[in-house]
């Protein structure tokens, strides 16, 4: 059965998230007191995501490798790795070294439950990794390929393990062509436990109701929308199940894909594309 | 014939998952033959692969339960409606309630060192460790006054938290599943005990309890959930089969029964996850 493969030290799990830097993730997003900057909200939720894996894969005196992991940006100048400090320019890093060279840890303040039915302000430690960048156009089908690079070796070096799961965030049209074949080709790489996953965000515009795991294109209003549809895989059944047991309705043609997303979704669309099979 | 003696048998075996070195392991054993040997304690515990310590906390709860069961004895602390609140509280002071004297000894340990806590270390702490527990008491039944020469009977008293099993077998065969019964009840989320958990009255609640009677060469197990998955899947468990051949295995020595452990995770038919194995019996001499 694919997408069953133990990940493990020996075989390790790799996320290669695909940022869209363009000029345009510099807009707004959310309404009332919760707007902010599109670009800030998906870095903020990477850097949260990389936080939640750290933590989850802590054992005593260390993070264990059980993911590698690559956060590629692509917008005007360049499409590379969007890690900053230690780790500016490293594309795949393994999770025990992301853990270990955060660019900073930043103070923020967070509501939390006050013991008697109020909240109270207190402050955490947010470690950050990436900063939001906006410049240009969308170069998607470059970044496509530059993930296809990353995936062709690591299928290589493991050839038995889960296969990579590509995230790609976006607010735009591809501005360097139809990304289909370069999407197609990225998918075509394999594993013996699987297909490479490319799952696709689509970050909303000013209005718009989200589109969440749609298992067709009946809801989908438009031409784009349906190719991004198209370039994404299915959700393997861990990921359907766990979609499920979030509220989601999910069928056997449910593909990771959320159109129109706002904050919440964004989070979920992290939070259920990365979804692991039980760690060993 | 010559006059018959029973004694009471014991091996135990621990083996890491594959890919993870025996300090790794999380899971534990710990067993106590009384001096008189007419009683023996034995715990194991599966430490919760996503807490942080769960090896030391698997390790403070066989440890905790076997001191419990021994400092009771003749008073077995499995009653008829289970384990009181009473046995669950004595349980709690001998193991939640260290956790926090543990941690702030290893955080001193990890100062000394030069390797404080990191920030992505302290939610797991904040959290506390989890683990499975599976306790057994056997002893010896008393002498029937009207007929003391009677072949004594042994007893066994059980109590389990989670998906670690307790078997009793005779001739390989399997009399008692205990508290998962087929090989389809192994989840991946078992009830688990956490180092901060002092509710009482719902550990007492989730505890189940079972009792049974041992002849003689009866074998118990008690085995954490991959094992125990294996022996449960086997199509030929009723007939002794599978039983008969764990028996064997327990009469290996410890690299040998690792050897077995890993040939048949490399043949898919075990789950690659760490391994506690203790085997019981009541042997005759003579």
């Amino acid at each position: 059965m694919p997408y069953t493969a133990e990940i493990s030290r020996t075989n390790p799990g790799c996320f290669i998230f695909l940022v869209d830097q363009s000029a345009s993730m510099s807009d707004p997003i959310g309404s009332g007191e919760m707007v902010q900057q599109r670009a800030q909200v998906v870095s903020d939720a990477i850097n949260r995501l990389l936080t939640e894996l750290s933590v989850k894969c802590a054992k005593e005196e260390g993070v264990r490798d059980y993911f590698h992991v690559a956060v590629i940006g692509y917008g005007h100048t360049q499409v590379g790795s969007a890690f900053t400090g230690g780790l500016a320019g490293r594309d795949l890093v393994p999770l025990s070294e992301i853990a270990n060279n955060p660019a900073r840890l930043e103070s923020r303040t967070k509501k939390v439950p006050d013991g008697a039915g109020g909240l109270v302000e207190t402050t955490v430690q947010f470690p950050v990794w990436m900063d939001p960048v906006t410049n240009g156009g969308t170069p998607m089908t470059r970044a496509l390929g530059y993930a296809d690079s990353l995936v062709a070796r690591w299928v290589d070096e493991h050839p038995g393990g889960f296969p990579p799961i590509v995230l790609n965030l976006t607010d735009g049209e591809s501005t360097d062509g139809d990304p289909t074949s370069a999407a197609i080709g990225l998918a075509s790489h394999a594993t013996a436990d699987g297909a490479v996953l490319l799952f696709n965000l689509h970050v909303s515009g000013a209005s718009g109701t989200p589109v969440t795991f749609p298992d067709g294109e009946g809801d989908l209003p438009d031409t784009y929308s349906r190719l991004l549809f198209h370039m994404s895989s299915v959700l393997p059944s861990h990921m359907r199940s766990y979609a499920a047991s979030q509220g989601h309705r999910v069928s056997d043609a449910t593909r990771g894909f959320v159109y129109n997303a706002d904050i919440t979704s964004i989070i979920e669309f992290l939070d259920i594309g990365t979804r692991a099979t039980e760690l060993r | 014939m010559g006059a018959h003696s029973t004694h009471l048998d014991v091996q135990w075996f621990l083996v890491p998952k594959t890919g993870s070195s025996s300090e790794e392991c999380e899971d534990a054993i710990d067993v106590l033959l009384s001096p008189e040997t007419s009683s023996l304690f034995a715990a194991v515990s599966d430490g919760a692969s996503e807490s942080l310590l769960a090896g030391a906390w698997a390790r403070q709860l066989v440890h905790g339960a076997v001191a419990l069961m021994s400092a009771a004895d003749e008073e077995s602390v499995v009653g008829q409606d289970g384990l009181s609140r009473f046995v669950v509280e004595d349980l709690l002071a001998r193991t939640v309630d260290q956790w926090d004297g543990y941690l702030a000894k290893y955080e001193a340990e990890r100062i000394a060192r030069g390797r404080p806590i990191t920030w992505y270390e302290q939610p797991g702490l904040d959290k506390g460790a989890f683990a499975t527990l599976m306790a057994v008491h056997m002893r010896e039944a008393p002498a029937d006054p009207e007929n003391p020469k009677a072949v004594r009977r042994w007893i066994w008293r059980a109590f389990a938290l989670g998906d670690s099993c307790l078997f009793h077998l005779r001739d390989g065969r399997l009399l008692t599943s205990f508290p998962i019964t087929d090989g389809h009840g192994f989840g991946i989320t078992p009830q688990l005990l956490g180092s901060r958990n002092r509710n009482a009255s719902l550990i007492a609640d989730r505890v189940s309890t079972a009792t049974g009677e041992l002849r003689t060469e009866d074998e118990l197990l008690l085995a954490t959930d991959a094992l125990a998955a294996w022996l449960l899947s086997h199509p030929e468990v009723d007939s002794g089969g599978a039983g008969r051949q764990l028996g064997r295995l327990a009469d290996l020595d410890q690299e040998l029964f690792a050897e077995w452990v890993q040939n048949e995770r490399d043949k898919s038919r075990m789950r690659n996850d760490d391994v506690a194995l203790v085997r019981m019996r009541v042997k005759t001499e003579g």
